[in-house]
């Protein structure tokens, strides 16, 4: 009973962290998706020059 | 009296909206052809014994009413929308309210009728007894509905102005009114079988709150949806 | 009309890289310390430790529907794009919180209850809310027009933020009705140390992701008003 139990427990860390790490690829994907839009369309980075 | 110009227009609305739907009368007849179809696959999903169709009756009553409903929300859109007219409808001076509630009593009327034609066929079907709390029932139903109606015709105003209003209805629809299904099936549950429990009263109650939160909040926000 | 007269104002990613690795660091730590200073639960031998992700992230889910209800409101109330961005950030953010919430719910279920899933009280609300989020991001995939997107998504997240409470109790109505057994078994104090640590660390990773998710549709929005700005001829 006990060492099924460490199987869901480690179950449960596991899927969390994909989550977390898996939703950090995701919005960093996005966020490069952004910055490149961006860049296309004014010509810089975002947060240097005067159009923020 | 501006209110009472306000409630004239609301009438108009009523009426216009009603009118639409008897020119055709196929619409009705067909949407209430369509709960009583339903009605009767939850009769093939759950029957035949006589038990375990008395049971599930409520809750296959409400849904089928429920689905059948879902359809003229976004009906009741649809003429305008057609036409164009919904555009010219936002022209007239008056308060948005006005076409809400408007929308809102044709939308009780015609979810109402079909309603009553779901749950007599339904009473066939499922063997139901009819209980002495018959009356309390009725406010069940009638509750019930409201709260449906509410925020089908809510939802509505948006989902049938977007691309895939048929899946979007349901979908944003469906989980919002988990309350109002949970206390009507139960409440009628209940009822049905002599309410030893006195459940019913607790869940009209939830009924009754939750209709007025979402009457009150849907009449505010109402303008912002249909404006835009 | 220049597109300097309505801009978003272009998040900066600065400091907020940082602040993103603390909050990771401090989960695995705040897990790290309760995996170390919990014992076992008589009944339960180990499982008990999932709660400590589980809890949080339901207590995490909450605040995020609370995020998008203010954010909504002022949205509707003062009509700046990035209110309407952030409370769309935290909406999906809410949604994976949430969904977390279940699978966890489901994973400490199985073992506890013998089946993946039962219609206990907690676990059925928490998926009837998972449900308010995705009608809510599916609403916006379908609506193009940005700021028929904001108003149609700040009324549905509203509505579905008020709803929360009256879901939770319906539901729990339900169950208790119907006198099924409640579903955890209360804990003692030592967990709550645990308990509590863990949901300060998850509530830095939801702002961090909500600041992510933001920037990332706050940049892409300016883009697009920059864009055109310059398909409109203007010269910026």
């Amino acid at each position: 009973m006990e060492a099924s139990n460490w199987a869901f427990v480690t179950a449960a860390y596991v899927v969390t962290w994909a989550l977390i790490l898996g939703y950090i690829a995701y919005s960093q994907r996005a966020l490069n998706i952004a910055r490149a839009e961006y860049t296309r369309v004014t010509g810089h980075q975002p947060g240097e020059g005067d159009a923020g | 009296m501006a209110f009472r110009d306000d409630l004239r227009r609301v009438r108009a609305i009523v009426w216009k909206d009603l009118a639409t739907e008897r020119r055709s009368k196929a619409g009705f007849n067909s949407v209430a052809a369509l709960g009583i179809t339903i009605l009767i696959l939850f009769g093939f999903a759950l029957g035949p014994d006589v038990q375990t169709l008395r049971d599930a009756a409520a809750g296959a009553i409400w849904l089928s009413a429920l689905f059948a409903g879902v359809l003229a929300f976004n009906r009741s859109y649809q003429v305008e929308l057609e036409s164009g007219a919904l555009d010219q409808l936002l022209q007239y001076p008056g308060p948005r309210w006005v076409i809400y509630v408007g929308k809102l009593v044709a939308n009780a009327i015609f979810v109402g009728l079909i309603l009553v034609i779901v749950i007599v066929v339904g009473i066939v079907l499922f063997q139901v007894r009819i209980p002495s709390a018959w009356p309390s029932l009725i406010g069940v139903l009638v509750l019930g509905a409201v709260g449906l109606v509410v925020l089908g015709t809510f939802y509505a105003a948006m989902a049938s102005r977007s691309r895939a209003r048929e899946v979007l209805l349901p979908l944003l629809l469906f989980p919002m009114l988990v309350p109002v299904l949970l206390a009507a099936i139960s409440a009628s549950k209940a009822l049905l079988v002599g309410d030893i429990m006195q459940e019913a009263g607790a869940w009209i109650k939830l009924l009754a709150a939750y209709d007025l939160i979402f009457l009150v909040a849907t009449l505010w926000a109402f303008e912002y949806v249909i404006d835009v | 009309m220049s597109s300097a007269e309505y801009t978003i104002e272009v998040p900066r990613s600065g400091h907020w890289v940082a602040f993103g690795a603390v909050s990771i660091a401090a989960l695995a730590a705040t897990q790290i310390f309760s995996f170390l200073t919990s014992p076992p639960d008589m009944n339960m031998g180990q499982l008990e430790k999932i709660l400590y992700v589980h809890v949080p992230a339901a207590w995490v889910m909450f605040i995020c529907f609370a995020i998008v209800l203010v954010y909504s409101l002022r949205f509707l109330w003062k009509g700046r794009e990035e209110d309407d961005l952030l409370a769309a950030a935290a909406a999906e953010v809410g949604a994976i919180f949430n969904g977390l919430t279940l699978v966890l719910g489901m994973i400490w279920g199985k073992p506890a209850w013998g089946v993946w899933w039962v219609w206990d009280a907690r676990l059925t609300s928490t998926l009837v809310l998972f449900l308010v989020f995705v009608g809510y991001l599916a609403l916006r995939a379908f609506v193009e027009d940005p700021q028929r997107r904001g108003q149609w998504s700040a009324a549905v997240g509203i509505l579905g933020a008020l709803n929360v409470p009256i879901v939770w109790e319906s539901v729990s109505w339900w169950r208790t009705l119907h006198q099924m057994p409640s579903s955890m078994q209360s804990m003692a104090k030592i967990y709550w140390v645990g308990m509590f640590l863990n949901f300060g660390a998850m509530l830095l990773v939801m702002v961090y992701f909500i600041r992510r998710r933001y920037e990332a549709a706050a940049i892409l929005r300016t883009a697009e008003h920059a864009a055109q700005a310059v398909a409109l001829g203007g010269n910026e």
